[in-house]
């Protein structure tokens, strides 16, 4: 609201306050000096410079006289352009705070949807049966899926497109990647079963498991929904294991950065985690891979 | 989603179902009405079939609610997603699946 009223109050007082051209050179000064927005303060000069020079055209003379009666001495033509400049300095930086404060709106907003909060620590039982924590893959970048050995059909699509993805990428890139996959089923899924079934999928997965609860900690952490019987319900082998299908990216230091959904491609997939692996790279450093 | 402004002055429909909201609470079976029922029967496998002997999985038959519900659990997690689970678990009811 403010920015429409400003242009037409600045050429209003302006006009009001003839000799414009003065008052129009004056009020550029502190604006254009003003460093650090040189773009808005040009677009101030424009309104001050542009704006009084109809009036000033051929009316010049007359702008003059007229003006004699109601600015008659230097002191209250001072006083009106130092309030003409306390206001627009006003008005500026009124404006400035209102951009900056939906700058931070529009981050926070971002945050609130891009960056769920989710990861941190894990407890597991990797395929050589020793318990291993999330602190044992720092350093590299994780891929995170968490899945069942039994699952018919998601669960060898995604595992393959993610093998797929981490094979179209640069062998030093992909290297900076652990895949990581995560039995929500630990009632069927034993070390030997994870340890089979990571294998037909990449050399480089690393399977876990771990006990009913280890693995619940685990998915409610990363905010994956799973049903799988809890190990005191009596159920007959073939029940039904419903999880949710997202691989998570988390960075060296274990925080999350990216998931990924069933709607993206191998492709796709593969040049979000280049592009997430170069900008860590860029900041942080270079990852041994 | 289903939130349009119906032409008003009709005649009272009946009360649509109310698409599930983050943090809404949800009683098991609340959703059921809005999923008309797709199986005919069990084949000798115990698996549910369709009218044409289609073989129903319960990874890929209620696509949308999943994906609802995965990415409500993703955003907020599970204890606020309540409304989307029970969505979804009746749409694999309407399929012959008993989730639990």
């Amino acid at each position: 609201m403010l920015r429409s009223v400003l242009p037409t109050l600045a050429r209003r007082t302006i006009l009001a306050t003839t000799p414009s051209s003065l008052a129009a050179r004056v009020l550029t000064l502190p604006l254009s000096r003003a460093p650090a927005r040189p773009a808005a303060a040009a677009s101030w000069r424009r309104t001050f410079a542009t704006a009084p020079q109809e009036p000033v055209k051929g009316n010049k003379v007359r702008s003059y006289v007229e003006s004699e009666g109601r600015f008659s001495s230097l002191a209250y033509r001072s006083l009106g352009l130092m309030l003409l400049t306390g206001a627009a300095i006003y008005l500026y930086f009124d404006i400035e705070k209102e951009k900056a404060r939906q700058v931070i709106e529009a981050r926070n907003a971002d945050q609130a949807v891009g960056k769920p909060k989710l990861g941190g620590p894990f407890s597991l039982i990797d395929t050589n049966g020793k318990p291993v924590t999330d602190a044992d893959f720092r350093g590299k970048f994780m891929l995170l899926y968490f899945g069942f050995t039994n699952c018919p059909d998601v669960c060898p699509e995604e595992l393959e497109k993610m093998a797929t993805a981490l094979d179209s990428l640069d062998p030093t890139m992909s290297t900076k990647i652990t895949p990581i996959f995560i039995s929500v089923d630990p009632k069927r899924d034993d070390i030997a079963a994870v340890r089979d079934y990571v294998a037909e999928f990449h050399p480089r997965l690393v399977g876990l498991t771990g006990t009913y609860d280890q693995v619940k900690a685990a998915a409610k952490a990363y905010r994956v929904y799973f049903s799988s019987p809890p190990p005191e319900e009596n159920v007959d082998d073939d029940y039904l294991v419903d999880h949710s299908i997202f691989f998570y990216l988390m960075d060296p230091q274990g925080a999350f950065v990216d998931a990924y959904g069933k709607n993206l491609m191998a492709d796709q997939v593969a040049a979000r985690m280049r592009a997430r692996v170069e900008a860590w790279e860029k900041t942080e450093g270079p990852i041994a891979a | 989603m289903g939130n349009t402004p119906s032409t008003p002055a009709r005649a009272p429909a009946p009360p649509a179902p109310a698409a599930p909201t983050v943090g809404a609470k949800a009683t098991p079976g609340q959703y059921d009405a809005e999923f008309t029922k797709q199986f005919t029967g069990y084949n000798q496998d115990g698996k549910p079939v369709g009218s044409e002997g289609q073989v129903f999985k319960p990874c890929c038959v209620c696509p949308d609610t999943k994906r609802e519900r995965d990415e409500c659990v993703l955003a907020n997690g599970e204890e606020n997603c309540a409304a989307f689970i029970e969505r979804h678990k009746a749409c694999l009811r309407s399929y012959g699946f008993s989730p639990k």
